[in-house]
């Protein structure tokens, strides 16, 4: 149980990861303004994303 | 009634976040789609003899300085340069291509003002005959190397061409000597 816990994370992680790795790929291409809007929205996204894991309990 | 009101609109308020976090998300992913579409973009096409070299806008963005592509000399290399205005304004700038050696200008090849329109694109082509181009302290029997530069709006454009010399090499003054083998 608790082994699939741990491959559970590293999956995640590594998910995370490689998103993360591609997306500061692309961000190098963006025009200052798309930049810019792009980390207001990750901002508003992760605040989105903390709020309604709070409202389920987490 | 009143705790199954409440409680019907904490769900609410929970997908409310739910779907606003998914709305950033695909908001970002618009945002990338979008601004890497648009901007400026220019392609350089080369001809020689039969080969067709193209360098797509990608290949500057990755950070390739150069380019390098190669001619026969006598042959005629020809340039096309493509620029894509993918902006809502006009696009305007200076235009020039000249031909170097090392850190020397040899000649220009174009100087021209560009005025291309929201989403539109216009070429600018140019010839150059090899034939011409050899300096003076290279042999005839020698490849060398130019550069063609293109400069606009302060971005630099590389291309290195190689000219393969025709000529054949003099073979070596090599002594032979014979020496009789007594069996």
């Amino acid at each position: 149980m608790k082994l699939e816990y741990v491959l559970f994370g590293f999956g995640i992680i590594f998910c995370l990861a490689g998103v993360g790795y591609l997306a500061a790929q692309y961000v190098q291409y963006l025009s200052e303004l798309g930049q810019l809007i792009s980390l207001l929205l990750t901002v508003g996204m992760f605040t989105c994303l903390g709020k309604y894991f709070e409202r389920v309990g987490w | 009634m009143a705790k199954r009101n409440t409680a019907k609109k904490t769900a609410q308020r929970k997908n409310l976040y739910l779907i606003l976090t998914i709305a950033f998300f695909l908001a970002i992913i618009a945002i990338f789609v979008f601004d890497g579409y648009m901007g400026i973009y220019d392609t350089v096409t080369i001809t020689a003899a039969e080969r067709e070299d193209v360098i797509e806008p990608d290949s500057w963005m990755r950070g390739d300085y150069s380019y390098y592509t190669w001619v026969e000399e006598g042959q005629d290399i020809n340039f096309v340069y493509e620029l894509d205005n993918r902006r809502f304004s006009t696009y305007s700038a200076d235009v020039e291509a000249a031909i170097w050696f090392g850190e020397s200008k040899h000649s220009d090849l174009i100087s021209q003002a560009v005025a291309i329109g929201s989403f539109d694109k216009e070429e600018l082509a140019w010839t150059i005959d090899t034939t011409l181009l050899r300096p003076a302290d290279i042999a005839e029997t020698q490849d060398y190397e130019f550069s063609v530069i293109i400069t606009r709006d302060g971005v630099e454009r590389r291309i290195v061409v190689h000219v393969s010399s025709l000529r054949p090499v003099p073979s070596a003054q090599i002594p032979i000597t014979l020496e009789t083998v007594k069996i």
